[in-house]
């Protein structure tokens, strides 16, 4: 009994470091963000929030932030949401290498994503220049809110196809052929069993999606988040979507730039 | 599964090409871009040429940059793997209540964005005794953060599957410490699934950089800073910037896929 006691000390013993090292570089921080929000010129209070939700200025860049995620997700959502139904519908050689290619695709993110897209499509890109000779490209620049919609929903797609390929497991084959049987179309077996089937997947990716498109961008640059953290190999789990969510909603940053 | 045959078959298939020619279409054209003489208004380029990886590999603060980003990452692994498996043994051979508490501790890091994170960490650690920022030990401490959520979900789900409980006890039986059991029975149990969590943290650490520019910018230059500060050189050099980086990457990724299939 005394000496697994001890042991059980010596157990906790080794979790200091770890407390350590997490205090001091995600815990202090954030209490500090935390404590100075809370304090302004008068005091302590909320005044620096009213300031901020007063603010047009900060609106205006929380409502950006959120239009920018939005339709990204949806338009990344909805190409997902084809792209794997199809890989489920082709040869499994075919599916592998497309699988495998969204995987790594799915780490092209960050700087060099805008990168990528600037040279092409920036204004002296080849791409932009190309498409403009050939009359075809209008007034649309990688500098605008299309642009950076167009660039986050490249960096949506082989997201959303890994997170929901697994899904589709669910939308049994024999399904389809029993509704087939009984007359309905492929239209009614999609709006009545397919979609009521896959709701919660799509629902939780599309979740992580805007949490995925919500983080914030490093300054002047046409950027998507540095860093998408997730399990590759992992199907959607609660422990994502829940992630996402406390991503996503506690979440006006302007107010820590009060300074 | 079965693959579908005929009018449908036709459809999936283009479907599918058409996501793959999607995903493929900004990568090919930098990597066209990075290897065209020069190329602009035309279909392709007028002529191809390999000066601007050559120009790359021999700049010396591209050099530098990427030595520093790999020192950086392999640093926080280190730390991290050290912090976490001890973390993890402990608590799921002695605590293992204490794993729905870590599952809520582990989401800080996601539900803290960097940005967040920088503005009291740049407050904290600018001055005073435990002056950090501008050196890339702020960064490992940092960088820690963001692996670990991805790290201690990984390595629990290796711990799940291999009976922890039951290893232990087998070991201990044979006559082993609980230290000696831990160390030569179930490490290297663990070594694939470890090997698989570091090379896919190591990629996106890779990638990281509101840390690294809010931080430490151009006094310790990681790989992504740089890339950030040169945008304004030629397009072609930054192609063969942007090509390079994901190719490392890819191999990266291709390796822990690789291992990860050999698992199952």
């Amino acid at each position: 009994m005394n000496s697994s006691r001890r042991g059980r000390y010596l157990a906790l013993l080794c979790l200091l470091p770890f407390a350590v090292f997490f205090i001091i570089f995600q815990i202090a921080p954030l209490a500090w963000v935390a404590i100075n929000s809370l304090q302004s010129d008068s005091g302590w209070g909320l005044a620096n929030f009213s300031k901020v939700f007063a603010s047009k200025f900060y609106l205006q860049a929380l409502q950006r932030s959120l239009e920018i995620s939005f339709w990204s997700s949806l338009f990344g959502i909805v190409i997902a949401t084809l792209g794997a139904y199809s890989l489920h519908k082709v040869d499994s050689r075919l599916r592998d290498f497309v699988t495998a290619f969204a995987n790594m695709t799915s780490n092209f993110a960050g700087v060099p994503l805008a990168f990528a897209f600037i040279i092409l499509l920036g204004f002296n890109g080849a791409l932009t220049l190309l498409l403009k000779q050939m009359g075809l490209l209008g007034d649309f620049s990688i500098y605008s809110k299309t642009g950076l919609i167009l660039v986050y929903t490249y960096f949506q797609i082989p997201l959303g196809v890994l997170l929901l390929f697994p899904a589709f497991d669910a939308v049994r084959e024999d399904w389809r052929e029993s509704a087939a049987l009984l007359g309905a179309s492929q239209w009614q077996f999609w709006r009545h069993i397919g979609l009521p089937v896959l709701a919660p997947a799509l629902l939780g990716t599309f979740v992580i999606l805007l949490a995925n498109a919500w983080a914030p961008m490093p300054p002047s640059m046409p950027s998507p988040p540095a860093t998408s953290t997730y399990c590759p190999s992992a199907s959607p789990g609660l422990w994502q979507v829940i992630s996402a969510l406390t991503r996503t909603w506690p979440a006006p940053w302007p107010w820590c730039w009060w300074g | 599964m079965r693959a579908e045959t005929g009018k449908g078959g036709l459809y999936h298939k283009l479907v599918v090409y058409l996501l793959f020619l999607i995903l493929l279409l900004p990568l090919a054209g930098t990597l066209l871009y990075s290897l065209a003489t020069s190329w602009s208004a035309t279909m392709l380029p007028s002529g191809l040429t390999f000066k601007w990886y050559v120009a790359l590999w021999s700049e010396p603060r591209f050099l530098a940059a990427f030595g520093q980003s790999l020192l950086v990452c392999v640093g926080a692994l280190l730390l991290s793997v050290l912090l976490i498996l001890p973390l993890l043994f402990v608590v799921h051979y002695h605590f293992p209540r204490l794993d729905a508490f870590m599952n809520v501790l582990i989401l800080l890091p996601f539900a803290v964005p960097p940005v967040v994170s920088s503005v009291g960490l740049l407050q904290l650690y600018g001055s005073g005794p435990m002056a950090m920022v501008g050196t890339p030990w702020i960064l490992i401490g940092c960088y820690f953060t963001i692996a670990l959520p991805f790290m201690y979900r990984a390595i629990t789900n290796n711990l799940q599957a291999i009976n922890l409980r039951d290893l232990m006890d087998a070991a201990q039986l044979l006559g082993a410490s609980t230290w000696q059991a831990a160390m030569l029975v179930v490490l290297p149990n663990l070594r694939k699934g470890l090997m698989v969590a570091l090379l896919l943290s190591f990629s996106f650490l890779f990638g990281e950089f509101v840390f690294a520019n809010l931080l430490v910018g151009t006094r310790y230059e990681t790989l992504q800073v740089y890339l950030n500060n040169m945008r304004n050189s030629s397009g072609h050099f930054n192609s063969a910037l942007v090509i390079s980086y994901f190719a490392f990457v890819l191999v990266l990724t291709w390796v822990a896929n690789r291992l990860n299939k050999d698992k199952t």
